[in-house]
C-alpha cells in the first residue's frame, strides 16, 4: 500500500507521457511504421556512440568510486565539526549552478586555465596541456557533480554501520585492509548500489557537462536527442533515440540494482 | 528537524494542499484569463531584448490600445518546441524568431498571416522585404566574424579561418546554431561549394582538425572562450560583439570577403490567438519610431526597420540601409531540407 | 582507525590511502566552487577568472530591487517549486522506500520503473509531459511545473532511503513492538530518526536539482511564471552577467550559515554512538 502514491506518481505523471513517446516513436506518414528504430540502429555512428554514452556512465561510476568511497571513510575517521566541514564540501558542488560550474572548469583546465598555468609556472611542461575537449576533462568534470550522489547514501550508510563490528574485527586479528574488505564494504553495498545507480544514470544524462567541456568532438546520445528536438525538430525519431537509450540505461540500472537485491532487506514499519 | 512529529503532520497537511492546489489551479487560471482578454503573451529573447521589451514596449502597447503585454522570455527554438507541442491550445499569441524557424512554424501550420490594414507603422518599414505576409520584420541581424585584435591579425572571411596564421585559436560551433550553419554554407562557398552543396568543405574540415582551437558546443559557449582568452576568433553577429565590446572585452566585428549573411527577425501571429486585435496592436507598437528607438540602444544596437528612425551612429558603423542589399540572404527552406544532412555529416566529421 | 595500534603498518597505509584519494575526491568537489565563488568577487564586467580586482559590487547589484527585482522574483518562485517537489517527493517516496523494502521481493520489479525518469533526458519528459497535458486540457502553469519537478525527482530521494531503510537491522523494529509499542510509535521513534540521513540526504539533491532545473520549468511553465535557472542561463548567455556568480555565492553563503547553526545538518550528520 506505501508503495501506492509512487505508482500512480510515475504510472500518471510519467508513464502516462512515455507512452506517448513510445507511440509518437512509432509513427510515421503512413501509419505505424518501426522505420525510426531501423534508421537509427541502420547507422553505425549512432550504435558507437550508444556504446560511448554507457561507457562514460561506466567511467564515471568507476572514478567517483575510486575518490568518492574514500570520502565516506574520511568521513567515519572524523569527530563531529570535521564530519560537518566534509558534508559541508560535499555539498557544495549542488549549491553552484549548472551555468558557474561549468564557466569554473573553462577557467581551471582551459588552454590558459589554474592547472595549465601552474604547470607551466612550474616548468612541468612548455606548452599548455589539453584537458577540456577529451574524455578526462570531461570524466572530471562529471565526477563533481555526480560525487555527492555517491557520498551522501554511502555516508548514511556507512554510519549504519556499528563501530563494535570495527573493534570485533580487530580483535580477531584482521588488519585494517582485512577488515575493510571482508566487512565494510560488503556492508556498504546497499550505498554503493545506490550511488552507482544516481550516479550512472546522471552522468549518462548530463548534457550541459557533456556538451560544454566534452566540446562537439565527444560525442553522446543526449547531444542526437537534442539536436533531433531541437534544432532538426524530427521528432518521431527523437523518440526513437530517446527510448532506445532509456532501454538500455534501465537494463544496466535493473541489472545494478538486481545485485544489491541478493540481500536480506527488512524493515518493520 | 528537532520535532518530527509536528514537522510531519505539517509535511501531510501541506501535501494535500498542493495536491489539492494541482487540481484546482489550472481551472482558476483559465477562468481569470478567459476574463483578461486583451493580455497579449508574446515570447521574446532573453535578456536584453526582455528589459527593453519589458521597459518600452509594455507601456506603448498599454498606452496605444489598452492592451497589457506579458512577456515569455524564451529561445526562438524553444517557443517553437512549446508550440509544436501544444497547438491546441498555443501557449503565446506572439512569436519572434528568424527565418531558420518561421519556415518550420510556417511548415507545421502554427502560425497565421497578418493584416496590414492593422498595422500603422506598415509602411513606415524601410524595404520590402521586412512587410513580410507573415509577420513583419523588427529588425535585421548581421552575422560575420570576431577576432581579438591584441592577439591576432584580422581575419579576411570564412576560408581564410583556415590560416596557419590561426592555429589552435579558431573556435567553431556545429548546425545547431542558425549563425553557425550560415557561416558554414559561405566557407563552402570559399572552397567552392554553393548554398545547397556543402561536400567541398568536409575535407578541409577534416584535414583542419588537428589546429582547431575548440569545437564549441555552441555560439554562446563560444563567445564564453573567447571572453576567457581560450580563442580569438569566432563567427559572431554584430549584436555579439556589440555586448562583448561593451563589456571591456578587446574584439572587432569583421564583414567577411565571403558576404556577410543577414537575417531579419520577424514578430508572428501564433494560430488560434484570442484576440488577433490586439496582437496586432503589439506588433505595431513594436514597429512604432519610439520602441525601435529603444531597439537601437545599448546593448541591443539592433538595426531599425521603420525608416522613420535615423541609424545612430553605433548601429550605422556596422551597417547602413543602402548596404542592405549587399548582404548574403540565404534559403531557409533549403536550409531546414539539407540540415539533418548536414548535422549527421559534421558530427561524423569532428567526431573523435 | 583503532586498529592501527595493533596492526601498525597495515593502519597505517589503510588510513594514508583513505586521507589520499579522500583529499583528491574532496579537492575535485570544492576546487570549481572556490574558483566560481571568486569570479564573482570581480570589480570587473565579465565572469573571468582570476577575477580583475576584488568586489562586492555585483552582490549589491543582485541584492538591490531596483537592478535585480526580477531575479528576485525568479528566485522566490523557483523556491516554491524546489520546496513544494522536496516534500511532495519525501511524502511520496519514502513510504515507498519503507514498502519496498517490507513487501520485499515480490514487489521488487517495480524499483527499476521507480528510477525510469531519471533516464529520460528532462527535454524530451518536458516536451511529452506539455503534449500529454495539453490533450488532458490542463494548460502550462506553475503547479505543472511543481508536478513535474516531483515526477523527475522523486527517484533521488527513493533511491538514497531505500539504500538507508535496507540496512536497518530488523530485530529493531521487532524488539520495539514486542516491548508493546504501537506500529505507529516504532515508526515514529524508531525508523524515521534512523532513516533520517537517507531522507535528508535525497531531499537536498531534489531541491538542488529543481533549482537547477531548465528544460521541465521551460515547457510546464506558463507565460506568467519565470524561474530562476532559466533567467540565469540567460543572462550568461546575453552577457556573463556577473550576478549568475553571485547568485552561487549567496546560495554556498546561506548554507554556510545553516551548517553553521547546525539545525539542519543535525539530522545528516548521524550520531556517534
Amino acid at each position: 500500500m506505501k508503495l501506492l502514491p509512487m505508482v500512480i506518481l510515475n504510472g500518471l505523471f510519467f508513464m502516462a507521457p512515455l507512452f506517448l513517446l513510445v507511440g509518437m516513436s512509432f509513427s510515421g506518414d503512413a501509419g505505424a511504421t518501426t522505420a525510426h528504430y531501423a534508421r537509427f540502429f541502420a547507422d553505425p555512428i549512432n550504435v558507437a556512440v550508444l556504446r560511448d554514452t554507457i561507457y562514460l556512465g561506466v567511467k564515471v561510476i568507476v572514478f567517483t568510486t575510486l575518490v568518492g568511497y574514500p570520502v565516506a571513510l574520511l568521513f567515519m575517521l572524523l569527530g563531529p565539526t570535521g564530519r560537518r566541514i566534509l558534508l559541508f564540501c560535499t555539498v557544495l558542488p549542488m549549491l553552484t549552478s549548472n551555468v558557474v560550474r561549468t564557466l569554473a572548469w573553462i577557467a581551471i583546465l582551459g588552454r590558459e586555465g589554474v592547472v595549465n598555468n601552474t604547470l607551466v609556472g612550474l616548468g612541468l611542461t612548455s606548452t599548455p596541456l589539453q584537458f577540456m575537449y577529451n574524455e578526462l576533462g570531461l570524466i572530471i568534470a562529471l565526477s563533481q557533480i555526480e560525487l555527492p550522489l555517491l557520498v551522501l547514501p554511502l555516508v548514511s550508510v556507512l554510519a549504519k554501520i556499528d563501530r563494535s563490528l570495527w573493534e570485533a574485527s580487530t580483535s580477531l586479528g584482521m588488519n585494517a585492509w582485512q577488515t575493510f574488505v571482508r566487512i565494510i564494504l560488503p556492508l556498504s553495498v546497499p550505498g554503493l548500489i545506490a550511488g552507482w545507480v544516481l550516479v550512472f544514470a546522471s552522468a549518462c544524462m548530463n548534457f550541459v557537462t557533456q556538451a560544454v567541456i566534452g566540446g562537439a568532438r565527444l560525442i553522446y546520445l543526449p547531444q542526437f536527442i537534442y539536436q533531433e528536438v531541437n534544432t532538426l525538430y524530427d521528432w518521431p525519431f527523437a523518440a526513437a533515440i530517446a527510448i532506445v537509450m532509456l532501454t538500455t540505461i534501465g537494463i544496466v540500472l535493473g541489472a545494478l540494482t538486481a545485485v544489491g537485491r541478493n540481500r536480506r532487506i527488512n524493515v518493520y514499519a | 528537524m528537532a520535532g518530527m512529529e509536528m514537522n510531519r503532520r505539517d509535511l501531510i497537511r501541506f501535501g494535500l494542499l498542493a495536491g489539492a492546489g494541482t487540481l484546482v489551479a489550472p481551472t482558476l487560471l483559465r477562468a481569470t484569463r478567459a476574463h483578461a482578454a486583451s493580455e497579449v503573451v508574446a515570447a521574446v529573447f532573453p535578456g536584453a531584448w526582455e528589459d527593453m521589451f519589458q521597459s518600452v514596449v509594455g507601456p506603448a502597447l498599454s498606452e496605444a490600445s489598452g492592451n497589457e503585454l506579458v512577456l515569455s522570455p524564451a529561445l526562438a527554438s524553444d517557443q517553437l518546441g512549446k508550440m509544436m507541442a501544444s497547438p491546441s491550445s498555443p501557449p503565446y499569441d506572439a512569436l519572434l524568431m528568424s527565418p531558420g524557424q518561421s519556415a518550420i512554424a510556417i511548415e507545421n501550420n502554427l502560425i497565421e498571416k497578418v493584416d496590414p490594414s492593422l498595422i500603422s507603422n506598415w509602411a513606415n518599414l524601410s524595404d520590402p522585404s521586412f512587410q513580410n505576409e507573415w509577420g513583419p520584420a523588427i529588425t535585421v541581424q548581421l552575422d560575420g566574424l570576431a577576432y581579438n585584435p591584441e592577439k591576432v591579425r584580422k581575419p579576411k572571411g570564412y576560408g581564410d579561418l583556415f590560416s596557419p596564421d590561426f592555429y589552435g585559436k579558431v573556435a567553431f560551433t556545429g548546425f545547431k546554431s542558425n549563425s553557425a550553419v550560415m557561416a558554414w554554407i559561405q566557407t563552402a562557398k570559399a572552397f567552392g561549394g554553393s548554398e545547397q552543396n556543402l561536400d567541398p568543405l568536409w575535407p578541409k574540415l577534416k584535414e583542419y582538425l588537428p589546429h582547431v582551437g575548440a569545437i564549441a558546443n555552441d555560439m554562446n559557449h563560444q563567445q564564453s572562450l573567447f571572453q576567457q582568452g581560450e580563442i580569438d576568433v569566432m563567427i559572431a553577429s554584430t549584436g555579439n560583439v556589440a555586448r562583448l565590446k561593451g563589456l571591456g572585452v578587446p574584439i572587432e566585428f569583421v564583414v567577411p570577403e565571403e558576404g556577410a549573411p543577414a537575417t531579419p527577425v520577424n514578430i508572428h501571429v501564433a494560430k488560434g490567438t484570442k484576440d488577433p486585435k490586439a496582437v496586432h496592436a503589439y506588433i505595431d507598437a513594436v514597429l512604432s519610431a519610439k520602441v525601435q528607438e529603444a531597439l537601437q540602444g545599448a546593448p541591443l544596437e539592433n538595426f531599425p526597420t521603420n525608416k522613420t528612425v535615423p541609424l545612430t551612429p553605433a548601429v550605422a558603423a556596422y551597417m547602413s540601409r543602402e548596404q542592405l542589399a549587399t548582404f548574403v540572404y540565404l534559403d531557409w527552406n533549403n536550409i531546414n531540407a539539407r540540415r539533418g544532412e548536414w548535422t549527421s555529416k559534421f558530427d561524423e566529421v569532428v567526431r573523435q | 582507525m583503532r586498529s592501527a595500534s595493533k596492526n601498525d603498518w597495515a593502519g597505517l597505509s589503510f588510513n594514508a590511502v583513505v586521507i589520499v584519494l579522500g583529499c583528491f575526491g574532496v579537492a575535485i568537489m570544492v576546487l570549481p566552487v572556490v574558483v566560481g565563488f571568486m569570479m564573482s568577487l570581480t570589480a570587473g564586467n565579465t565572469i573571468q577568472f582570476p577575477p580583475q580586482g576584488l568586489s562586492l559590487k555585483w552582490y549589491g547589484n543582485l541584492l538591490d530591487p531596483a537592478q535585480s527585482g526580477r531575479i528576485h522574483a525568479a528566485a522566490i518562485t523557483s523556491l516554491k517549486i524546489a520546496s513544494l517537489a522536496t516534500m511532495l517527493s519525501i511524502l511520496i517516496a519514502v513510504p515507498a522506500a519503507l514498502g519496498m523494502a517490507r513487501e520485499g521481493r515480490r514487489f521488487a520489479f517495480l524499483e527499476p520503473f521507480f528510477m525510469l525518469p531519471m533516464v529520460l533526458p528532462t527535454l524530451v519528459f518536458g516536451i511529452a509531459a506539455l503534449m500529454f497535458f495539453v490533450k488532458l486540457g490542463v494548460d502550462p502553469s506553475f503547479w505543472l511545473v511543481v508536478v513535474g519537478h516531483t515526477v523527475i525527482f522523486t527517484p533521488l530521494v527513493f533511491r538514497t532511503t531505500v539504500a538507508v531503510v535496507s540496512q536497518l537491522s530488523p530485530t529493531l523494529g521487532e524488539s520495539s513492538m514486542i516491548l508493546g509499542a504501537s506500529r505507529a510509535h516504532t515508526m515514529r521513534r524508531i525508523t524515521l530518526p534512523l532513516i533520517m540521513p537517507g531522507i535528508l540526504g535525497g531531499a537536498l539533491l531534489v531541491f538542488m536539482s529543481s533549482l537547477d532545473n531548465v528544460s521541465v520549468s521551460l515547457f510546464l511553465a506558463d507565460a506568467r511564471t519565470n524561474v530562476l535557472p532559466i533567467r540565469m542561463w540567460r543572462m550568461i548567455e546575453e552577457s556573463l552577467d556577473v550576478r549568475v556568480a553571485a547568485i552561487s555565492g549567496v546560495v554556498i553563503a546561506v548554507t554556510f550559515l545553516l551548517v553553521v547553526t547546525a539545525s539542519f545538518f543535525g539530522n545528516l550528520v548521524p550520531k556517534q554512538k
